[in-house]
């Protein structure tokens, strides 16, 4: 029988003096400040008029997306890795009837859960904001549950890779123009043809046509295209998290 | 500790960054916030850069920005001069 759900349960359980909504705001600020510089503020010197709220919905399931991706990048490079690099917990819990398989699948569970939470919240505010042009939307809370499954499993994978704290401005190098370049701010018709695959190759791009898709309510066989990517990708990092992850603490 | 790093940039330096004049211009946001944007250092900093690379530069405002951040400047200056005698004297 599994035990992966007793990892949920022990963040849990750190976490119960926490405050929530602490956590909660933590991840809804860098995105709604981003909504409001760019998708407002840069929205009014490109559209005029009532065109803003289509760039700000334009706009507002990139941040979405990038905000799952950072929670879960977030979760697993800082939070795990501090633990199975210098708190040395797992090492202590393999000892226990716990196997390796369990750790991986409860720290990508958990770490899916926070993320997968926060941009929830996130969707709210934008549909709050009314940047949220569909009842597709609803299918927007699982996309980012996707999302965020396939980065925390990656971030997972990245993360037994990862040996000293400047590895992490490493990942930073990658996360940040992801970020800018991922069609978060524009659509993917601004750059030259042969530079529209390189893009589209992005984890942050699929994730990005997803979410867009589903709120915007234009879903295609791109937004089909994006789930499978993100599975695999999901898939492919539990794997080699998993694989590492035995080769770390059992030898 | 690491966590205190994190929290200013998230808190402090990630608002300044955004709303300063950087991305857009002061003059979109509400009136009642421009008063606030004008006193951060920030957009002394864009405001001052701005205006010289696009020739725009008035004497009296950039005198103005270049004694703002040279003020600032002293002031963190002395401010870490006393709490550095503290920690490393004491």
């Amino acid at each position: 029988m599994s035990s992966a759900h007793l990892i949920v349960v022990r963040h849990l359980w750190v976490l119960r003096r926490g405050r929530p909504w602490g956590l909660l705001v933590e991840g809804i600020f860098e995105p709604f400040l981003y909504l409001l510089s760019i998708g407002v503020g840069v929205g009014q010197l490109v559209v005029a008029g009532p065109e803003l709220t289509r760039y700000a919905a334009f706009v507002a399931p990139g941040l979405l997306a990038t905000s799952a991706m950072n929670s879960a990048v977030n979760e697993t490079t800082n939070s795990f890795w501090w633990r199975v690099r210098f708190e040395k917990l797992y090492d202590a819990i393999v000892t226990t009837p716990m196997r390796v398989s369990d750790i991986a699948a409860g720290e990508i569970a958990a770490s899916t859960l926070r993320s997968g939470l926060s941009s929830t919240c996130f969707l709210l505010v934008i549909t709050a904001l009314g940047m949220v042009r569909s009842w597709w939307a609803l299918l927007a809370v699982p996309a980012a549950v996707l999302v965020a499954f396939a980065f925390s499993a990656a971030g997972l994978a990245v993360a037994t890779l990862m040996r000293d704290v400047h590895h992490q401005q490493y990942l930073q190098l990658c996360m940040l123009p992801m970020f800018l370049f991922a069609t978060t701010f524009f659509p993917l018709s601004v750059y030259p043809a042969p530079l529209q695959p390189v893009v589209a190759a992005l984890p942050l791009y699929q994730s990005i046509e997803l979410v867009r898709g589903l709120t915007t309510g234009t879903p295609d066989s791109g937004t089909l295209a994006a789930v499978a990517y993100l599975v695999a990708m999901g898939a492919l990092g539990w794997w080699l998290a998993h694989r590492r992850l035995g080769r770390m603490l059992l030898t | 500790m690491w966590s205190r790093v994190g929290r200013i940039y998230k808190w402090v330096v990630m608002p300044l960054y955004l709303f300063s004049g950087t991305f857009f211009a002061v003059a979109q946001l509400p009136e009642a916030l421009r008063p606030i944007v004008y006193v951060t250092p920030l957009w002394h900093g864009v405001d001052l850069c701005r205006s010289l690379s696009l020739g725009t530069a008035t004497w009296g405002g950039s005198l103005g920005h270049v004694a703002y951040l040279t003020a600032m400047g002293t002031a963190g200056y002395l401010l870490a001069r006393r709490t550095y005698r503290r920690h490393l004297h004491a």
